[in-house]
């Protein structure tokens, strides 16, 4: 069977609402998504087997007691719940870690001015090192990308030799 | 949900009846959590048990759901659709509920006849003890595929097949744009097609 020509997105909207007008010109063309519709119409059948039973009588009158019980606690015991049910989703864990970690950093760099350690270990070790103006910055880069550039070709015209040498 | 917090979706034009009842609830009225109660209980602890597959947890879930609704009456804002609010406290009770292993219990009982649910009522006409079993036999691997998904789209599919839910309140509650759901509603549905070909 051929393949279907459509993007993944467009496949799901034909697939999904299988009763547009679109839909039903694509599948006339498309054999393989008339098929994949055809089977959708079973899995839907085949899900609607699926019942539930009603909800215990029950349900009201724990879901009240539980009420109360939560309506009872003492203002910081609410507190603590709510803040326990904040803390539990992932994002403010995240978001907790971060400002612990930024908060940490601040504290221990009260200056504001924040210098690497490594910074200060080679200016130690080579008190000149370290003093690069930006135009002396810029020729360096730029001879790296020379030198990558000419690796590149390099690695670039082997190649070919060496096809030519098989061939 | 927390203090000091909103729905956390993006703003509606006009607050849906349910909100509106909401608002009544923030106000102190109990009568309208008892109405939202009364409407919302069923699809809630349904939409739970599907995702759990245990009849008591799903039950125990869905007032957690509502006892949090509750408690965050005081800074509810109708930011967005009451009942995408209400499923996405649900799918996110849910999938923890799953996440946290405590789902043990109810994997082992995907083989068995029973849930932790009561038994469904039968209609006047028995089924006969053969149909029955066939039953079972296509309830329990239509339940195993479900479980056998992803959990984004286990939630999709149950909210999308079971709650009828359209694909821009489904994106409301996972936060994302409506061609996202789709697309896991598409993955979803094709892999479920591939494991239950036999039944179509």
């Amino acid at each position: 069977m051929t393949k279907c020509l459509l993007k993944e997105s467009e496949r799901a909207d034909v697939l999904l609402d299988p009763t547009t007008a679109a839909a039903h010109v694509h599948f006339a063309s498309c054999p393989s998504c008339a098929q994949s519709s055809a089977q959708q119409s079973g899995l839907w059948l085949a899900l609607d087997a699926w019942k539930v039973p009603e909800v215990s009588a029950s349900f009201n009158r724990t879901l009240y007691e539980k009420l109360e019980a939560a309506i009872a606690l003492p203002w910081y015991e609410r507190w603590a719940v709510a803040i326990r049910q904040t803390f539990a989703q992932p994002s403010f864990a995240v978001a907790a870690v971060a400002l612990f970690v930024v908060g940490g950093f601040v504290l221990d760099h009260p200056g504001g001015v924040v210098t690497p350690l490594w910074s200060a270990q080679v200016k130690s070790l080579h008190p000149g090192a370290v003093q690069v103006s930006s135009t002396e910055a810029e020729q360096v880069e730029r001879t790296l990308e020379d030198l990558e550039m000419l690796h590149q070709f390099d690695a670039g015209s082997d190649e070919k030799e060496n096809t030519q040498k098989s061939m | 949900m927390e203090p000091g917090v909103n729905t956390g979706m993006g703003p509606t034009s006009a607050p849906d009846a349910d909100a509106q009842l909401m608002l009544r609830v923030r106000d102190g009225d109990g009568a309208s959590f008892a109405l939202l109660l009364e409407k919302h209980r069923s699809s809630v602890v349904h939409f739970a048990y599907r995702i759990v597959q245990d009849f008591a947890i799903a039950e125990e879930l869905g007032q957690e759901v509502f006892l949090r609704v509750y408690r965050s009456r005081a800074t509810y804002e109708p930011t967005a659709k009451f009942t995408t609010w209400l499923f996405r406290i649900a799918t996110h009770l849910a999938l923890n509920w799953l996440r946290d292993g405590k789902n043990e219990r109810g994997q082992e009982r995907l083989d068995q006849d029973t849930d932790g649910a009561p038994a469904l009522q039968v209609s006047d006409k028995k089924p006969s003890v053969e149909s029955r079993m066939v039953y079972e036999v296509r309830l329990n691997e239509v339940r195993a595929a479900i479980a056998s998904l992803p959990d984004k789209q286990k939630a999709a599919v149950l909210m999308h097949k079971y709650e009828e839910m359209e694909y821009s309140q489904i994106a409301a509650v996972f936060s994302c744009s409506e061609s996202a759901v789709k697309s896991l509603l598409f993955r979803a549905y094709e892999t479920l097609r591939a494991r239950l070909s036999h039944m179509a």
